[in-house]
């Protein structure tokens, strides 16, 4: 098995509330409007799609949004959730991302990064420490 | 909690405390009745320009699919605004536009529906 070398960027500490949630500084653009905006995003791994975002930060980010016929649809313990969907271009730490940001059709929303985007970046959790970490080729 | 206005007309004043006084209300909650009902106001408005699209979206679907597939639409102001090569193209047809909400979708390449499993996730403790 080959090894590879990684080394850690641009950690963030755990946010919230005990037990602290492993996070990530993510910009966002508007791809019509050009406008950018930081949040902190919650690492999630049981969310599948891309990057959930709080219903009034979607309404500003989702210009380019698509039609309401190709919103995806989430199976949850409490049935399916449809999720509003729009290209977006979502930057973390060096990498740019062509992705989608997605809020609930209904309901308030949260920050958090799902699998799809987990898919294109490389992270370590460092829980003794509470650091979320990049990585990149030592 | 206490919020303090300033640079309200004196007219515009005048006329809410005497609406808010014909209905037995106190200036704050008249206010407050005010500020709600503009809120609501905007959110139908961004709604029904979302509906439009959708609808305006609709309604060019087929003929889209018949001659411009693997092509980018972009919908606004309840209507079809242009059908460009590219995702920046689109994006600025949709900028000369000067619309608040559009709509723009690569003609029938979009990604399945199917989200996938929303597993145990989200979850926090909360008291009962």
């Amino acid at each position: 098995m080959a090894v590879e070398l990684l080394r850690t960027r641009d950690c963030i500490e755990y946010a919230g509330s005990e037990p602290r949630v492993p996070a990530l500084n993510v910009t966002v653009h508007d791809p019509v409007t050009k406008e950018k905006s930081r949040l902190l995003a919650a690492i999630d791994t049981g969310f599948a799609g891309y990057l959930l975002t709080r219903k009034e930060l979607y309404e500003r980010f989702a210009t380019a949004e698509l039609p309401a016929e190709y919103f995806m649809v989430y199976s949850t313990m409490a049935g399916p959730v449809v999720l509003r969907k729009a290209r977006a271009t979502v930057e973390i730490g060096k990498l740019t991302v062509q992705a989608y940001i997605e809020t609930p059709q209904h309901g308030p929303g949260r920050d958090l990064i799902g699998r799809r985007l987990l898919h294109a970046i490389n992270i370590a959790l460092l829980g003794e420490a509470e650091n979320c970490c990049l990585l990149e080729k030592a | 909690m206490d919020v303090l206005l300033r640079g309200i007309t004196k007219q515009t004043y005048g006329r809410l405390k005497a609406e808010a006084a014909t209905r037995g209300k106190r200036i704050s909650e008249a206010l407050q009745e005010a500020i709600e009902v503009w809120l609501y106001t905007r959110e139908k408005q961004v709604l029904s320009e979302w509906e439009a699209n959708n609808r305006a979206y609709l309604q060019a679907k087929r003929r889209l699919f018949r001659e411009h597939k693997g092509r980018h639409a972009a919908f606004g102001g309840g209507r079809l605004l242009g059908v460009a090569d590219n995702f920046d193209e689109a994006c600025n047809i949709v900028r000369s536009a000067k619309v608040h909400r559009s709509i723009i979708t690569k003609v029938g390449e979009e990604e399945s529906t199917t989200g996938g499993e929303w597993l145990w996730s989200s979850l926090e403790l909360a008291t009962a």
